[in-house]
C-alpha cells in the first residue's frame, strides 16, 4: 500500500526535462500563466493546455498566414515589450535556441523558469518537443494523444506508387535541403525532396542547377497555385500544372502542423498523379 | 557656459524620454515594487547601454577625424565599423556554440578594428596623404568588402543551425534585453578611452595645423597614431560586439560637436560623447515608440538620419 502511494506521489511530481541548453526544467505545480517566444511553441502549448493556461504568444500566432489556430484570447505578445511580459509574471516562459540569449537570462534573473526548445528539423524532434513541454506543463497524456494523432495521419498517407520528387522555392530563392523540416514531410507525404543531395540546410541554389534538377513537382507557399511565380523556370513548371501550393503556416511550423503539413503535401500530389503514380503532364 | 549647458540639457531630456517611454507606465513603476524591479532590472541596464554606446562611438569618431585631419573620416566611413561586425559575425559563426564566444567575439572585433585602423591611418599618411575623395572612396570599397564579406558568412553559418542560432540571436534586435553587464563594459571601455584620450586632445589640436608644424610643435605622430588607434578600435569594436552597428553616430556627432564648441579637441573630447549617447538614445526611444506596435533597431534610425546629413555634408563641401 506504502509502495503503491508512493508509486502515485511519483507519477503525479512531473519528471525534470531536458532543454536545449542542457539544464533540466522541472516545475512542481502545473503553470497557469505561460509565455511562449516562437510561434511553434504557441501552437504546441495552445494544444497542450489552451487558450486559458497561456499569457503571451508571439505576434506571429495571431497572423492567418503562420497559424491558423484562435489565439484572440491572448491580447499580450511577447515580441513586442520585454518589461510587460515580466510584468505580467509568468511562471513558465517556453523560448527557442533562436531566440536572444539575453533575454532568456533576463528571465532567468527574475527567476522565472525557462525552458529552451532545441532541435525541430525532424518530424521526430517536434514530437520529443511536445511530449517535453507536455511533461513541463504537466499535461503528459494530452502530450501522447496529439502525438498519436499525428502519427495516426502520417500512417494514414498510403505511398504514391513511385516517389515523386518535389521542390519548394522558399522566399528570396531559398531551397530547404539536406536536415530540413520541409525534407521530413516530404518523406512522411511519400515524396522525395530533390535538394534533398543538393544542398545541407537552407541555402540559396544556382538557378542552373535548379534546372538540372527536374523536380516532379513544385511546391510553392501559399493557398493556391494561381501567383506567378518571378523566376521565368519556376513560372513554366507553374504554367505546365506542376505545382502545389502548401499554406505557409505549414511549412513554417514546428508543431503538430507538422502531420497536416504533409498530409496537405500528399493529397495535393496525388490528384496530380496518373494510375501509374506517374505526374500527370 | 551656456554652450556647456545645452549638451547637458539635451543629455537630461533624452535620458528622461529613454526611462519615461516603456511599456509601463511610470505610474505604475513608481506604485509597484515589482515593476519598480523591472525598471531597474531591464529599462535601467538597456539605457546605460544605449548612452554608454552612443558616448563611446562619439569619442571614436573625435578621435578619427582629427588622427586623419579629416572631417569626413569616421569609422564608419572609413569601413572600420563594417569589419569590426564583419569579424563579429565570424567570431560568432565559429564560436557561437561556446562559452568561449563571450571573450572571443569582441577580442576578434576589437583586433579586427584596431588593425584596419592603423592600417588606415598608415595609407592616409602616405600614399593618400592629403587626398580626401581616396580616403573616402577606400573606405567606400572597405566598406562594400565587409558588408559583402558579413553577408556570405551569415548565408553560408545559416545553412547549419547549431552554428546559426547564435549568429541569428546577434542579428536580431540590437539592445533587447541588455543588462548592467553589458552596461558596464561599456562604460569600462568609454572611460579608458576618456582617460586615455583627453591628455592628447592638445597634440590633435596641433596635428589640425599640419604635420609639419606639429612635428616642430614637439609631437611624436608615431607614438600619437599608435595610441589613438588602439583606442579608435577598442571603442568601435566593443560597441560592434555588444550592440552591432550603429551608422553615422561617430560621423555627424563630432561634425556638430564641433559647428556649436568650435575645433579644440579637448573641448571636443569631453562633449562629444555627450550628443553621441544623446543621439543614440533619442534614436532608441524612435525606434520603440514611433512605429508601434512595430519596433525598429536604433542602426536603422541613425542610418537612416545620418546618411542625409553625410550627404549633405559631402554637398556643402563640393566633394561631390
Amino acid at each position: 500500500m506504502l509502495l503503491f502511494s508512493l508509486w502515485i506521489t511519483l507519477l503525479a511530481t512531473a519528471a525534470p526535462v531536458e532543454d536545449a541548453r542542457g539544464l533540466l526544467v522541472k516545475l512542481a505545480e502545473p503553470p497557469k500563466r505561460i509565455a511562449s517566444y516562437s510561434v511553434g511553441s504557441d501552437e504546441i502549448l495552445l494544444d497542450l493546455v489552451g487558450p486559458e493556461r497561456l499569457i503571451a504568444v508571439t505576434s506571429l500566432a495571431h497572423d492567418r498566414r503562420y497559424s491558423d489556430r484562435d489565439f484572440s484570447k491572448i491580447k499580450l505578445k511577447t515580441d513586442t515589450d520585454l518589461e510587460l511580459v515580466i510584468a505580467a509574471k509568468p511562471d513558465l516562459v517556453v523560448l527557442a535556441t533562436f531566440n536572444r540569449r539575453e533575454v532568456v537570462k533576463k528571465f532567468s534573473d527574475f527567476n522565472i523558469p525557462t525552458f529552451v526548445m532545441g532541435d525541430f528539423t525532424s518530424i521526430a524532434a517536434v514530437e520529443k518537443n511536445i511530449v517535453d513541454i507536455g511533461k513541463l506543463v504537466h499535461a503528459q497524456d494530452r502530450a501522447k494523444a496529439l502525438v498519436a494523432t499525428m502519427e495516426e495521419k502520417i500512417r494514414a498517407l498510403v505511398p504514391p506508387k513511385q516517389t515523386p520528387t518535389l521542390l519548394l522555392v522558399a522566399d528570396g530563392g531559398f531551397v530547404p535541403g539536406k536536415g530540413t523540416l520541409f525534407t521530413a514531410i516530404a518523406i512522411a507525404a511519400g515524396c522525395q525532396n530533390i535538394a534533398e543531395n543538393l544542398v545541407d540546410g537552407f541555402n540559396r541554389v544556382d538557378r542552373e542547377r535548379l534546372a538540372q534538377l527536374k523536380p516532379d513537382f513544385l511546391v510553392l507557399p501559399g493557398e493556391d497555385t494561381s501567383r506567378p511565380v518571378a523566376d521565368p523556370l519556376l513560372e513554366k513548371m507553374r504554367l505546365a500544372g506542376r505545382a502545389v501550393a502548401i499554406p505557409e503556416r505549414y511549412l513554417s511550423s514546428i508543431s503538430t502542423s507538422v502531420a497536416d503539413a504533409a498530409v496537405a503535401l500528399h493529397s495535393q500530389i496525388t490528384a496530380k498523379l496518373d494510375t501509374q503514380g506517374k505526374a500527370i503532364k | 557656459m551656456t554652450k556647456t549647458l545645452f549638451p547637458l540639457g539635451a543629455l537630461a531630456i533624452a535620458l528622461a524620454l529613454a526611462l519615461a517611454l516603456g511599456g509601463l507606465p511610470l505610474s505604475e513603476i513608481l506604485s509597484h515594487p515589482d515593476q519598480t524591479m523591472i525598471f531597474l532590472h531591464v529599462r535601467l541596464p538597456r539605457v546605460l547601454t544605449v548612452a554608454f554606446a552612443g558616448a563611446a562611438l562619439a569619442i571614436g569618431g573625435v578621435l578619427t577625424q582629427g588622427l586623419f585631419r579629416n572631417d569626413l573620416a569616421a569609422p564608419s566611413t572609413l569601413g572600420v565599423s563594417t569589419a569590426a561586425h564583419f569579424a563579429a559575425i565570424c567570431a560568432l559563426a565559429v564560436f557561437g556554440g561556446m562559452w568561449l564566444h563571450w571573450l572571443a567575439v569582441p577580442t576578434i572585433a576589437v583586433a579586427t578594428a584596431i588593425l584596419l585602423t592603423a592600417l588606415l591611418a598608415t595609407a592616409s599618411g602616405g600614399f593618400i596623404r592629403g587626398h580626401t575623395g581616396t580616403l573616402l572612396l577606400l573606405g567606400l570599397a572597405i566598406n562594400a568588402l565587409f558588408g559583402a564579406a558579413a553577408a556570405f558568412v551569415t548565408a553560408y553559418t545559416t545553412t547549419d543551425p547549431t552554428r546559426a542560432l547564435p549568429l541569428l540571436s546577434y542579428l536580431s534586435g540590437q539592445f533587447t534585453a541588455k543588462g548592467f553587464e553589458h552596461a558596464g563594459l561599456l562604460f569600462i571601455v568609454f572611460g579608458f578611452a576618456m582617460v586615455c584620450t583627453l591628455p592628447a586632445g592638445k597634440s590633435l589640436d596641433r596635428l589640425a595645423l599640419g604635420e609639419d608644424i606639429a612635428q616642430n610643435l614637439g609631437i611624436d605622430r608615431r607614438n600619437l597614431t599608435t595610441r589613438l588607434t588602439l583606442i579608435v578600435g577598442l571603442v568601435d569594436g566593443a560597441v560592434a560586439a555588444f550592440a552591432g552597428m550603429l551608422p553615422f553616430v561617430s560621423l555627424i556627432v563630432p561634425i556638430a560637436a564641433r559647428r556649436l564648441h568650435g575645433p579644440h579637441h579637448r573641448t571636443l573630447l569631453l562633449l562629444a560623447p555627450v550628443y553621441g549617447a544623446t543621439l543614440v538614445l533619442l534614436a532608441d526611444a524612435a525606434g520603440r515608440y514611433l512605429f508601434l506596435p512595430a519596433s525598429i533597431d536604433v542602426g536603422i534610425i541613425t542610418g537612416l538620419v545620418g546618411a542625409p546629413v553625410f550627404l549633405a555634408i559631402l554637398l556643402r563641401r563640393g566633394v561631390a
